[in-house]
């Protein structure tokens, strides 16, 4: 009876053991780094960067010497649906595709004019994509992004995600940007990457993708592109702005000064008075100086006052350029006017939700900046004038 | 081994033979069916995750669906339901110690009423903890293990509870207190790491339709604190009576704040598109990401997770078993936990039809359902119970007086 027990144990055990259904060996993964979406000739085109193992462990780069990483290869499958160009590429690696580790996403410009409202709902319901993923968009291709080798990073998903968290331009998550287009303003405003030329003796794949401009989105659909000195405007009022610097010159100095930006805070302040909506923006910042090629010494207040005069004049211009470009040229609200509007006046926000588009570019903003100059970096007064005293 | 030699308090409950006014014929009804003992710390440790293990899935959803951004309130409004369920189970326990609420009802409304009564809750309880053992696999085989087959999912997990319960409330009791403090614990780091990623402007418009959307949403915690009347059926094995309201306030103003927090990390997260995902939790442990190498760490959260479902599978059907075994008049529940996990294991699969999944049963209606067998139907016999005793009350006094 004893021995019955005793045998029955492991045969009971093995009907629980047979199966572990899920198990996938991790050499049996083909690990997506990074997705990029193309739209060409009515069809969605689905590229992945795959992280090819071989060749990130071994430390012997005696081998071809060509790319300097190389430890990422591209595959691309079109369909008429994204689901559709999943399944197919599917059948061109002979790997079993993992999405969990995609912390990329980058859209092309051409996909993006058909609407995304189909790649968002794929990146939301596929159970693997992370939705922390950044979200990027491109002026070409997408897949031309994703095969660069980065000389720098592992790969050029790598290089696009720590430029995403340097905040050069935006930092958009898959999920923030079904939220910022399902929200009430419906817009989304998408960091756009382009290739940097290699060095002339590199192989052409030898680069980096760095950021320039902003796409526009409104509804789920591209409208616009921005670049300097609009795109800066931009991200001023999307509280998006970081890491930059920005030359100041006023009269009658010659020369100018460059201004670091060291904080920001944009505030949105919606009014409703007798029926009319206006929006105040309120804009704090505090600088660097980091450039004076003026001959003025900072260490003077008349100058620092003027400076800082002079540079929330060149902020609020630049403002009220977004501003223009958003509520005249492209009727649509970017910067989540809708959103506090919603907020603050829930009860005539519900009244005017549908006449939002004929409303918001009727919107008066106005723009208020306050901005400090509250560093001189290591120096005070001007540095490197050659000595004209003499004479 | 278990039921062991120590403190069986079998003198404590003895009174009740001389306290029970009618309906006391067939004295094995009056048993518990088991002896084991827990102290109310380790009652209130196996309530927690009993409500909260299936309520923090759905609860974000659903509220956000009905109440919009004044979801994080839902909970609390939901908590009265809870204070309800306490009091009338800490009021028939009084009335009646020593006794659940299958035995109870039938001193109250007599035998036969008691007994359909009882027979309401021996047909519910299945249904109730299949739909929990079906939550349960669902959510696992969406999120963790794709491919496993959901049979294989939740008869693994039936067939350790069903061990749990076995060994009986003692072992059930300990284990919760084992296992839900590491849920606490890991529950407040996913909301800690949660912190950088908040939006707290979320928590406006407020009242953006009005108050009614809020009590419309308020349903869905409240059938989830409804739950708390596990307490009619496990109060009786509690050895020291001393402080239970105020460990029992206490267990609810924790559940209570737990969904409120739960709440308002899904909000401030995921805003308005809480309620366009099936588990919006998962979603907001998925989202989690620390200086670029704290992340992917959804699959701690699963785990953690089952020690919770597990509590509350072994409450239910620990509930289940000995109530059965009371309603036959049964001396001992074990004989039955066997074959009634299997019963649940099936009901698992009939509470849901079609493919639809279980984002569809737990709706508005189920959560009346839900409400109105645990509570309404304990609240009427607790009514009865009161009218009972007044009327004792009025007639010894006329006889007093005449």
């Amino acid at each position: 009876m004893r021995i019955c027990r005793v045998l029955l144990l492991p045969i009971l055990s093995c009907v629980l053991l047979s199966g572990c259904w899920d198990r996938i060996e991790i050499n049996d993964l083909a690990i997506v780094l990074a997705t990029g979406i193309d739209y060409e000739e009515g069809k969605v085109q689905l590229t992945s960067q795959i992280f090819v193992p071989r060749k990130a462990g071994g430390g012997d780069s005696s081998g071809s010497g060509g790319s300097p990483s190389g430890v990422t290869m591209i595959r691309t499958a079109e369909g008429r649906t994204i689901a559709e160009a999943l399944n197919r590429l599917q059948r061109k690696v002979p790997r079993n595709m993992f999405w969990g580790h995609c912390e990329v996403i980058i859209i092309s410009e051409q996909a993006g004019k058909r609407g995304i409202r189909e790649y968002i709902d794929f990146f939301l319901r596929y159970p693997q994509f992370r939705e922390h993923a950044y979200v990027f968009s491109s002026e070409k291709a997408a897949k031309d992004i994703l095969a660069l080798l980065d000389p720098l990073e592992r790969s050029s998903a790598e290089s696009l995600r720590e430029m995403a968290n340097l905040k050069l331009g935006t930092r958009v998550t898959a999920l923030e940007l079904a939220k910022s287009i399902e929200g009430p303003s419906s817009s989304a405003i998408l960091s756009r990457m382009l290739v940097l030329p290699p060095e002339p003796d590199q192989d052409k794949l030898t680069t980096t993708p760095y950021v320039k401009g902003l796409s526009l989105y409104n509804k789920d659909r591209y409208v616009k592109t921005v670049k300097e000195p609009m795109s800066v405007g931009v991200l001023l009022l999307a509280k998006e702005l970081n890491n930059i610097i920005m030359p100041v010159e006023f009269k009658p100095l010659e020369g100018s000064f460059s201004i670091r930006l060291i904080e920001i805070k944009t505030a949105l302040k919606p009014r409703i008075v007798n029926q009319h909506w206006s929006m105040k923006v309120d804009i704090q910042t505090n600088g660097e100086v980091v450039l004076n090629t003026t001959d003025a010494n900072l260490t003077d207040p008349a100058v620092l006052t003027k400076l800082e005069q002079e540079w929330s004049a060149k902020l609020t211009s630049l403002a009220y350029d977004a501003i223009d470009l958003s509520q005249k040229e492209l009727r649509s609200d970017f910067f989540k006017f809708a959103v506090e509007f919603r907020r603050y006046y829930p009860k005539q926000w519900k009244k005017q939700e549908k006449n939002w588009e004929t409303l918001y570019p009727e919107l008066d903003v106005e723009v208020k900046v306050d901005a400090h100059v509250v560093r001189t970096g290591k120096s005070t007064g001007p540095q490197g004038i050659p000595n004209e005293d003499e004479t | 081994m278990y039921g062991g030699v120590h403190h069986r308090g079998t003198n404590r409950t003895r009174p009740i033979y001389t306290q029970a006014t009618n309906a006391t014929k067939g004295a094995g009804s009056h048993m518990l069916t088991d002896k084991g003992k827990i102290s109310e710390t380790q009652l209130a440790f196996m309530v927690f995750p009993a409500i909260l293990a299936t309520a923090i899935l759905s609860v974000p959803g659903i509220t956000m669906h009905y109440a919009g951004h004044d979801m994080w309130m839902t909970p609390i409004l939901g908590s009265l339901v809870g204070l309800a369920a306490i009091g009338i189970s800490i009021g028939l326990d009084r009335m009646y110690p020593g006794k659940t609420l299958i035995q109870s009802s039938v001193s109250i409304v007599g035998r036969i009423p008691g007994k359909l009564f009882g027979l309401i809750y021996i047909a519910f309880l299945p249904h109730l903890t299949g739909l929990i053992i079906r939550e349960y696999g669902e959510f696992i085989v969406n999120n963790a293990l794709p491919s496993t087959p959901l049979f294989v999912v939740m008869g693994t997990m039936v067939v350790v509870c069903a061990i749990n319960v076995r060994l009986g409330i003692e072992v059930v009791g300990r284990t919760s207190q084992v296992f839900v403090t590491l849920l606490i614990v890991l529950l407040a780091l996913i909301f800690i790491l949660l912190i950088g990623e908040l939006n707290p402007a979320e928590l406006f418009p407020f009242m953006e339709k009005g108050p009614i959307p809020l009590f419309t949403g308020a349903t869905a915690p409240a059938a989830w604190f409804s739950e708390y009347i596990v307490l009619a059926f496990l109060l009786p094995y509690v050895n020291q009576k001393k402080r239970t309201t105020r460990v029992m306030m206490g267990s609810l103003v924790l559940t209570t704040t737990a969904m409120t927090v739960t709440n308002l990390f899904c909000l401030f997260l995921i805003g308005d598109l809480t309620d366009t995902f099936v588990f919006p939790v998962m979603i907001a442990a998925r989202y989690i990401t620390i200086a670029d190498f704290l992340q992917h760490i959804e699959s701690l959260i699963i785990a953690v997770w089952i020690f919770g479902i597990f509590v509350k599978i072994s409450v239910f059907l620990y509930i289940f078993a000995t109530s059965t075994a009371e309603w036959f008049g049964l001396k001992d529940y074990k004989p039955v936990v066997v074959p009634l996990s299997f019963l649940c294991m099936v009901f698992a699969y009939w509470v849901v039809s079609g493919g639809s999944g279980i984002s569809s049963l737990v709706s508005a209606s189920a959560n009346l359902y839900t409400i109105s067998i645990l509570l309404i139907l304990p609240a009427m016999i607790y009514g009865v119970a009161w009218l009972k005793k007044g009327w004792a009350h009025v007639r010894k006094n006329r006889a007093s007086t005449d």
